[in-house]
């Protein structure tokens, strides 16, 4: 893949709000909240390149993808699009500014591919008129030319040509699918936004669509933007992956790269976790603590370090990082928890605890220390002093009390700094640890080595 | 144990061996015998409805009746010249003399055979049997222009309102309840009061009452079906609001629509007939089954009225007939059209 061309579509800054209770008096009271689904996200696709992109459910994958269209009109950034005119010249238009008639001319360039072929396909029309419709609507073809056009995609896509006059429910998941790529392919675009295309198919129907993907890749040099949350189909298909955590874009790369030595902690959870056929594998799993945090308040600096695994520890304490992750944890349960009971469920290892005393602040610092896996005795003074003081707290008042104490002192840099995408030797990555204040040297190294081109 | 990947791999997408294996479906052209569009299922499916047959076959005499019954002129030209009716229905005393009317006891039929006066005559001696068969020509009409036209709005003003939503849709939507808050029947009279009596100001008034239910209905579909992603779609592929309303979202949220205004024709006709009684709706002599009914009300009432039933029953029964099929009709249409409920996949559909 050459890097030197210039791409065929850059995003930059884009950004994608929504308001929740909508309502004029409840935004008049001041009672909405804005949920941040795509937070400023840069991505570039190359002509003729698939960009996979992956994250969690509810990431912003596919507001992503939808604002990138204006589908969704996105809130904030630009979407800049270049095509190459017959003469050689090239051709920059910015999406987010093109009026709907100009916008419109854009979607034969530009096309879509959804997640669930059984909601995308109108029932009420038969194969020939969904596939014809986009012929209709931009007049590329009509009457007998239309009729052999529908026949040739249908073709293309490994459908029956007499398929042409069925109505949808008449197919199976995959064969609509097909049907939705057909409908796509009408235009003739040059760039083609897969939302999951085959997250809602069965495992070998899976495979087809994917290969016939890559087929039409080639045979009409698209280029893919490729949403999945299955890493394995990512890693088969895309050529750089781009990882998504609450809407922001945590690390770039080409496939190999990024599979071989992830760089940002997310991405080294995510690929940790990838099943392996190996009964004799043990593997080193690192499973996340919690869930993903809510949009309407991401947490505030980095917003992976309420579950980072290598959260940064403030550089004046003495203590080993991954007492600071448990701490850091406490922390930011107490914030939310109602009661000391609360925040020992909500810390709990899944092992039940004795009962305790809620009063007896002997008992209560035990019995936090042992949820959270604090040591009783941490090396630092002003350290151990302050967590001490806060599970007193906990006994005297309330959580978000014990939360206070221990944000005078256990404060990570993640929290307060947020990461820019910067170039590392290999990938891009949001993160402070490969930014030159923090880079401790050394690069995140796990053994995931032949891993990446076990499929190829 | 090891902690190292890839020990063992599976090449998990070599698809040629899946499509080797088996078929994309095991659908061959031999097993499509039954193909067939929603709106010709659904015809299959009234024909087979008995009540909706005999339903169908008395709306579609009437409407013979209303073509057949007087010959019809449009611009002094005479386009339909055949006349049915045994007699033209203002003519006065076909049975007997203003005498003979002005006796109670006087019966049509001492004049001529049964068969001469089926039905009977009225008080000014006018022949029921051609009266009524003319009737159809006002009442059955009224009833199908005012659904079609208020349907047709209704559907174009709740389809605007329920696609675009947000502040169209409510400052659509509170026109709409601001035409429920009237009583329908009471709107209607007061238009025909504004517009005078006649066939067009009624069509009118009832249109005007009409739409706002056939608005409401397809908005609230319409807000559901506008989520899938067939909507979103076209809008991709660069559709045009009025396509993505017309060809997609209408089209699958019209079902309950066609129901409401089959089952509303019938509605119409009453409320017609209803104000024909009043004495609102057409011009006193006009054959209309309603207006029949109301200048015949003192006769009945008066002193041995009940002597001539004839002169009410007859208008009053036609009104029943078409009124009862028009609901069998609308009663079958709604079956048919759920019982396709999960998208078409029946028996001989296919799919899967």
């Amino acid at each position: 893949m050459s890097r030197t061309t210039q791409p065929i579509l850059e995003v930059d800054g884009l950004k994608k709000y929504y308001e929740t209770g909508g309502s004029f008096v409840d935004s008049l009271l001041g009672r909405s909240n804005t949920v941040k689904a795509v937070d400023g996200v840069d991505l570039t696709l190359q002509p003729g390149e698939t960009l996979g992109v992956v994250g969690e459910s509810g990431c912003g994958k596919t507001t992503l993808g939808r604002a990138l269209l204006r589908l969704i009109e996105p809130t904030e950034g630009s979407v800049t699009s270049r095509q190459r005119n017959d003469d050689g010249t090239v051709d920059e238009l910015d999406l987010t500014e093109l009026s709907s008639s100009r916008l419109r001319d854009l979607r034969t360039d530009l096309q879509y591919i959804f997640q669930d072929p059984f909601s995308s396909l109108n029932p009420r029309m038969t194969v020939g008129d969904i596939v014809g419709e986009p012929l209709d609507i931009h007049n590329i073809a009509s009457g007998e030319e239309r009729t052999q056009r529908v026949e040739e995609l249908l073709d293309t896509v490994g459908l029956n040509r007499s398929h042409a006059y069925r109505y949808p429910h008449e197919f199976s998941g995959g064969q609509r699918q097909r049907i939705g790529i057909a409908r796509a392919l009408a235009v003739d675009p040059e760039v083609i936004i897969c939302d999951e295309p085959v997250s809602a198919l069965d495992v070998s129907v899976q495979a087809q669509i994917l290969n016939l993907l890559s087929n039409l890749q080639e045979e009409f040099d698209l280029s893919y933007i490729f949403i999945a949350h299955d890493l394995s189909v990512v890693e088969h298909i895309s050529d750089r992956v781009a990882v998504m955590y609450l809407g922001e874009i945590a690390e770039v790369g080409t496939t190999d790269e990024l599979f071989t030595a992830p760089r940002h902690p997310y991405t080294e959870a995510l690929l940790s976790v990838i099943p392996e056929p190996d009964p004799g594998w043990e593997g080193n799993k690192i499973l996340l603590d919690g869930e993903v945090p809510s949009a309407i308040n991401p947490p505030s600096g980095c917003r992976f370090h309420t579950r980072c695994h290598r959260v940064i520890p403030p550089e004046d304490l003495s203590i080993e990082q991954e007492t600071f992750r448990s701490v850091l944890t406490l922390k930011l349960y107490a914030r939310q928890a109602e009661s000391t009971t609360e925040l020992v469920t909500l810390g709990g290892t899944g092992q039940l605890q004795e009962e305790y005393d809620e009063t007896d602040p002997v008992a209560v610092d035990r019995v936090i220390r042992d949820t959270y896996e604090i040591p009783s005795q941490l090396p630092d003074t002003t350290a151990e002093e302050t967590v001490s003081t806060s599970i007193e707290r906990l006994v005297e008042a309330e959580p978000p009390a014990a939360a206070e104490k221990l944000d005078e002192v256990f404060v990570s840099p993640c929290e307060k700094q947020r990461p820019e995408l910067e170039q590392t030797a290999e990938t891009q990555v949001s993160c402070l640890l490969y930014t030159d204040e923090y880079n401790t040297g050394q690069p995140v190294v796990t053994d995931q080595t032949g891993d990446a081109a076990a499929d190829d | 144990m090891s902690t190292k990947r890839g020990r063992i791999t599976i090449d998990g997408f070599d698809a040629d061996v899946v499509e080797q294996r088996e078929e994309l479906s095991d659908w061959s052209e031999d097993k499509d015998t039954n193909l067939e569009s929603r709106w010709r299922r659904v015809a299959r499916e009234i024909r087979r409805d008995r009540l909706a047959l005999i339903g169908g076959t008395v709306v579609f005499v009437m409407l013979l009746l209303a073509i057949f019954s007087q010959p019809i002129k449009a611009f002094g030209v005479t386009i339909q010249p055949i006349s049915i009716t045994p007699y033209d229905p203002g003519q006065q005393f076909v049975a007997g003399t203003t005498e003979n009317y002005a006796d109670p006891s006087f019966l049509p039929w001492s004049e001529g055979s049964l068969l001469d006066y089926p039905f009977g005559t009225d008080t000014l001696g006018r022949d029921v049997f051609s009266r009524v068969m003319a009737g159809t020509r006002y009442s059955v009409t009224i009833g199908l222009i005012v659904t079609a036209i208020s349907g047709t709005f209704g559907v174009i003003y709740g389809g605007i309102s329920g696609y675009f939503g947000g502040k169209v849709d409510g400052v659509l939507m509170r026109f709409v309840d601001m035409i429920f808050a009237f009583p329908g029947l009471v709107l209607a009279i007061v238009i025909l009061a504004l517009l005078g009596k006649g066939y067009w100001p009624l069509v009118l008034a009832f249109t005007a009452t009409g739409w706002a239910g056939y608005a409401r209905l397809i908005r609230g579909e319409i807000l559901k079906v506008k989520q899938n992603e067939y909507v979103l779609a076209a809008k991709a592929l660069g559709a045009r609001d009025r396509r993505v309303l017309f060809r997609h979202v209408v089209p699958n949220s019209i079902a309950p629509v066609i129901v409401q205004a089959t089952l509303s024709i019938g509605t119409v006709v009453i409320g017609v007939a209803a104000l024909g009684f009043l004495g609102l709706g057409f011009p006193p002599g006009t054959p209309e089954w309603g207006t029949m009914i109301n200048a015949e009300q003192g006769t009945v009432l008066s002193a041995r009225g009940w002597v001539r039933w004839w002169v009410t029953v007859f208008p009053g029964l036609m009104l029943f007939l078409f009124v009862m099929a028009m609901n069998m009709i609308g009663d079958a249409i709604n079956d048919a059209l759920d019982a396709q409920g999960g998208e078409g996949i029946d028996a001989a559909g296919g799919g899967g």
